[in-house]
């Protein structure tokens, strides 16, 4: 479980967000939509303990302002919206350091195990052996999801973890994502730039507008063409189709 | 153990593997530098001075263990003190062009001998021999201590580190050629010649202070080896991972700047070894800190052994300054590994 309440964060003397609460419950995607430089970056980097804002965020019942990077960085996996990266290690070696707490000089069986399954579960095994700068940015992406995937978290914070797949793997990763944390009960925070991803797969959407929480609620009753026009100023309509799934079409510019 | 998982046991397999020739080669190197000299001597009474020395006859004895030991030994040492620091500088810094010299430390130890041996005090008696090194050192840690200071209210980015560096450079570059200028061709002949580097330094005083802060540094870089592994894949990441990233950088800094500015201090300026030492490691190996840093050290020993060797072949009877050597070595070396490495 992620509490946030009253959270706000300043860049020297710029406001980057402003007085957010909300939950995020064990069992639930929780999505946090919203224009760009509306501050959801920066909200995900506070909840997991990288900038210190002002407010609380208790996570699993603990006030993150009080514990050091190292314990935070126990209690939860962060994805970050990147995923460049030059190193020379194999994608094995890279999804292995999501476990760098438990990593002794020797890598034990249980860590084996462990980067095994979560390869398996990720259809990863075949790019093993394979240099990570050698990638693309859609496989560096998954890659780095089964690195924060590898310590089996309560809490998962991913910034934009389908920003570099394609439409297919976009879907295969978040059914992936809702089963995973259905079945093991993670708390699943994560930003989406598309909405009808958001809509389909969210349990619960929070958007953020001028650096405050605009509103939040279920899907159903979040995505409607006035927020879309309030917050992305865009006129779009929105449909609704046999399996009950809403479609949001942008029509234009406000 | 699935596939993957035992292809990763091998792997790691063959990095050990991989380790131990580097080891073998360093090891033949460092007796074929003792043996060939001036008057060159046997493997056999080699060994027997080395192992049995009352038995060996004197004038060995004097040759292997006054003259070609401690040269041969302050190879290696600096040599693997070079590779360590060029490893974790480019590591820290997340850049392959990085150096404990681009960053200036050697220019620092330029200027600090130079000063010494225009002021007279590289002439005094006994304390002379001290007093170069010295003032090599302080003068080095004092580069060091002002790229910390400028990269500290930065919180230690690698952009900021790097630019000081360079501007380190210049400075130190500029006081170096200002003392040349007003120096006496006497004293000049002697800064050209120190900055060159040159392993005919070594002494049995200077190499347990070197092999010391070697072990030291070692031990403190490699406690962090898998910090140092995450590290590559950026500093966001790293941090998500639970690493204090600055505070890491800082130390590896210290300890740097500790190794290197030790080693150039003893030996004078010996580039190269510090850039392509890593760089063959990373090739062979990879970045898994827990065999880079180790392979970097053995790389850099194998470079500086090698050189050290062909320093008495190419020029027999004389001593070549082995700071131009290195360079005309290894990079034919290097860029036959950068041809043939693999996509």
């Amino acid at each position: 479980m992620i509490e946030v309440k009253n959270l706000s964060f300043r860049y020297e003397k710029d406001p980057i967000i402003e007085d957010i609460s909300f939950c995020a419950r064990p069992g639930e995607i929780t999505a946090v939509v919203g224009a760009n430089g509306a501050g959801k970056t920066t909200l995900l980097k506070c909840i997991a303990g990288l900038e210190k804002g002002t407010g609380t965020v208790n996570i699993c019942g603990k006030d993150t302002g009080k514990l050091s990077r190292s314990k935070i960085s126990k209690l939860l996996s962060y994805l970050d919206q990147s995923t460049d990266c030059s190193a020379e290690l194999n994608v094995y070696e890279v999804i292995l350091l999501g476990r760098l707490q438990q990593l002794s000089f020797k890598v034990s069986d249980e860590d084996i195990e462990r980067v095994d399954e979560v390869m398996e579960m990720m259809s990863l095994t075949q790019f093993a052996d394979r240099r990570i700068s050698e990638l693309s940015g859609g496989q560096r992406q998954l890659v780095f999801i089964a690195q924060t995937l590898i310590k089996n978290p309560q809490i998962l914070i991913l910034d934009e973890p389908t920003s570099a797949l394609d439409l297919n793997h976009q879907f295969k990763i978040m059914e992936f994502l809702k089963s995973v944390t259905k079945e093991k009960h993670y708390t699943t925070l994560l930003t989406l730039h598309h909405l009808d991803i958001a809509a389909k797969y969210a349990d619960h959407v929070v958007v953020i507008n001028d650096r405050k929480v605009y509103t939040e609620d279920s899907p159903d009753k979040v995505f409607t063409e006035k927020m879309l026009r309030d917050v992305y100023e865009v006129n779009a309509e929105i449909y609704v189709d046999s399996m009950n799934d809403k479609h949001i079409v942008a029509l234009g510019s406000v | 153990m699935s596939e993957a998982g035992f292809e990763y046991r091998t792997y790691t397999g063959k990095k050990i593997a991989m380790m131990g020739a580097g080891i073998i080669i360093c090891l033949i190197s460092f007796i074929l530098d003792i043996m060939i000299g001036s008057s060159n001597l046997s493997l056999s009474s080699v060994f027997t001075s080395l192992f049995n020395s009352s038995e060996a006859d004197s004038l060995t004895n004097v040759i292997i263990w006054k003259l070609r030991l401690p040269t041969a030994v302050m190879g290696i040492l600096v040599g693997a003190s070079l590779g360590l620091s060029g490893a974790a500088m480019q590591t820290i810094l997340n850049n392959p062009l990085a150096s404990p010299y681009t960053l200036g430390i050697s220019a620092g130890a330029g200027v600090g001998a130079s000063i010494a041996l225009l002021t007279g005090l590289g002439s005094l008696a006994v304390l002379g021999s001290f007093l170069i090194p010295l003032s090599a050192f302080v003068f080095a840690f004092l580069a060091c201590l002002g790229i910390y200071l400028i990269s500290k209210i930065k919180r230690f980015t690698p952009e900021t580190m790097v630019l000081s560096g360079i501007g380190m450079v210049f400075f130190f570059q500029a006081l170096q050629s200002f003392l040349q200028y007003t120096a006496s061709p006497e004293a000049l002949q002697s800064i050209v010649f120190w900055t060159f580097g040159s392993l005919q330094k070594a002494n049995w005083t200077n190499i347990p202070i070197i092999a010391v802060v070697f072990l030291i540094v070692f031990v403190i870089v490699y406690t962090h080896a898998w910090k140092l592994t995450a590290m590559k894949l950026g500093d966001e990441k790293a941090k998500a991972l639970g690493i204090d990233v600055e505070r890491l950088r800082m130390v590896m800094f210290i300890m740097i700047s500790l190794l290197t500015a030790t080693a150039v201090a003893f030996v004078g300026s010996i580039g190269f070894i510090g850039i392509v030492g890593p760089h063959i490691a990373r090739i062979l190996l990879g970045e898994d800190q827990r065999y880079y840093l180790p392979m970097s050290s053995i790389c850099g020993a194998a470079i500086l052994s090698i050189a050290s060797v062909a320093t008495k072949l190419v020029v027999p009877g004389a001593v070549f300054p082995i700071g131009i050597l290195t360079s005309m070595i290894g990079v034919p070396f290097f860029f036959i590994l950068i041809i043939k490495k693999k996509r």
